[in-house]
């Protein structure tokens, strides 16, 4: 069954990819993986969170046939490395499944045949395949037979006529390749593996801290005190910068493009340099015992001020860039910005909850990356393209054409409709004519592998 | 000119084999003799294989997928995997050999 199934899997695979381009068949091909999947660890998909994944896999997948970006493309690759790496070890943080993902993708099979059996200490190579023998049983044969098909030829006319027919011509050799590249891919898949130092490294390290050995009152209280200063004054300093800039927001509404943005620009520089350098001098001083000395409220409330400065700060930048949006136009630096400043946030409230329940850096990093692949779904499932145009058509006070029409065929269909809008410039609407024939072609040549959203809209029969 | 052509492959072969096979060798030379081949196997081989393939893959884009530069790379990969089988499948014969105690030796408790 299994066999059959990899089998099975392989052909579509070829059928699929082979000399295509990316569209439907990246969900018929995730479809395909999450049943092949299923058929190997039946039990392992009675568990919610496997599910949960699977699910994300498709997502991304159907987002992807919605929407052909590079963006969904990503984020379906990181969904497939995270469900394969999740099915080989469930307790693991989500980059170790990263990493076991592509472990297992690029050479599970190989794994697998080499494993070590702890118990027995035997290494378990699979039955021996005797290729010498295999290259005998095929070889010699096919070279007498084709020597013996000469000589009859020669004998015979209407056996040379009967052999001239034969055509193999519809035998494709790279297909057959792409589809050795397909089974290889699904038996590699079919039973995860992990990369077993990492594996077990990050099932041996827990989330919270202890305490150590060296506890000693005296430098801690050192340790308390220097922590004290140094986190106030820092307060203090972002305090005063906090009010200038939001003095600076409210008395200057209209502004001219180049002060917006070197304004959005050196308060997203300033703010890169703060957060990473309040949470490194965060993690700096709650490292280690000062999380149990009980005279530590001090400092910890400092910490926390500081935090919530900063998530300000962060608030405060989200206004510039938004005005900016109103006023210049969405585009994908504007959105990069809102995506960092909401990962900031989460990095500051993760922090938070680090020293409030005194985690490890592990448990940072833990959450941080997960958020990240959050984000990464989230942001996949949403046509930026159509969406940025649609704002910059409908809200913003200016917008730069020019740009709009240079995005990805996403805003074709959207950027036509707009064609008779008194704003739009001859020679912009050409351009837009121009993308809208050229995508109405593309469309039209694709094959029902490659078939998007797009080919229904134009073809709804 | 034919001879000029396997000339050129097979130069490029070996000298292809070549950089694999010292490549997987560094590994097992920087572990000292007496550490099991199947110990290096696992804390290398994982990441190897993974950094090998992204350098495989990287240079299948930077070749805009072009036929030729697929079958060297997809070489370079089964060479890598087929040099690292010859490595561990040595260490096996040898851990047999080792393992084969004679039941009637004085020496041991």
């Amino acid at each position: 069954m299994k066999k059959a199934s990899l089998i099975i899997g392989a052909i579509a695979f070829s059928t699929l990819f082979y000399g295509k381009s990316i569209g439907l068949n990246l969900f018929l091909f995730s479809l395909l993986t999450v049943i092949i999947l299923f058929v190997s660890h039946r039990s392992a998909f009675k568990n919610k969170t496997t599910l949960g994944y699977s699910v994300v896999y498709l997502a991304t997948a159907a987002a992807v046939f919605f929407h052909d970006a590079l963006l969904s493309i990503l984020a379906n690759i990181s969904a497939f490395f995270t469900l394969i790496g999740y099915l080989s070890q469930q307790k693991t943080s989500i980059y170790v499944h990263w990493l076991n993902g592509i472990y297992t993708t690029t050479a599970g099979w190989f794994h697998r045949n080499f494993s070590v059996n702890e118990l027995s200490q035997k290494v378990e190579p699979k039955t021996q395949i005797d290729y010498a023998h295999w290259a005998k049983l095929i070889i010699v044969p096919a070279i007498i037979l084709i020597i013996f098909i000469g000589l009859y030829q020669n004998g015979n006319p209407l056996f040379s006529d009967l052999i001239d027919q034969i055509d193999f011509s519809f035998i494709n050799i790279q297909w057959l390749l792409f589809a050795v590249l397909g089974y290889y891919l699904f038996l590699n898949i079919h039973k995860p593996v992990t990369v077993e130092t990492i594996t077990k490294t990050d099932l041996n390290t827990g989330n919270s801290l202890s305490k150590s050995k060296a506890f000693s009152i005296p430098k801690l209280k050192q340790e308390h005190q220097l922590g004290s200063v140094l986190i106030a004054l820092l307060n203090v300093l972002i305090v005063i910068f906090l009010i200038t800039d939001f003095t600076f927001i409210f008395t200057n509404l209209d502004l001219r493009a180049s002060v917006f943005s070197e304004q959005v620009h050196n308060g997203i520089n300033a703010l890169i340099a703060s957060i990473v350098i309040a949470i490194i001098i965060l993690l700096y001083v709650f490292r280690g015992d000062l999380n149990f000395y009980e005279g530590n409220k001090t400092v910890k409330w400092l910490a926390f001020t500081w935090l919530m400065l900063n998530a300000i700060l962060v608030l405060s930048i989200s206004i510039k860039n938004s005005q900016y949006i109103f006023y210049f136009g969405l585009t994908y630096k504007r959105i990069g910005v809102m995506v960092y400043l909401t990962l900031a946030l989460i990095g500051l409230f993760s922090t938070l909850i680090k020293i409030n329940n005194i985690k490890n850096i592990w448990y940072l990093v833990r959450l941080n990356t997960k958020a990240a692949f959050v984000v990464l779904v989230l942001a996949a499932m949403v046509n930026w393209d159509y969406h940025i145009t649609y704002f910059n058509f409908n809200y913003a006070k200016s917008m730069d054409v020019k740009y709009l029409i240079e995005l990805s065929n996403n805003n074709t269909m959207y950027l036509k409709s707009q064609t008779g809008n008194k704003h739009l410039e001859q020679i912009s609407v050409s351009h837009i004519e121009h993308k809208y024939n050229n995508y109405i072609d593309e469309l039209n040549s694709n094959s029902w592998q490659e078939l998007q959203y797009d080919n229904l809209k134009i073809n709804p029969k | 000119m034919v001879i000029l052509f396997i000339f050129g492959l097979t130069f490029i072969g070996l000298t292809t084999y070549a950089i694999v096979k010292v490549s997987i060798s560094c590994m097992f030379w920087s572990f000292n003799d007496s550490v099991d081949k199947r110990h290096v196997f696992k804390t290398c081989f994982p990441y190897y294989i993974i950094i090998l393939t992204l350098i495989c893959i990287g240079f299948i884009i930077h070749f805009n997928a072009d036929n030729l530069a697929i079958y060297y790379f997809a070489s370079v990969y089964v060479t890598a995997l087929v040099i690292w089988k010859n490595q561990l499948r040595t260490n096996t014969k040898t851990l047999t050999k080792i393992k084969t105690v004679n039941p009637n030796n004085s020496q041991l408790p």
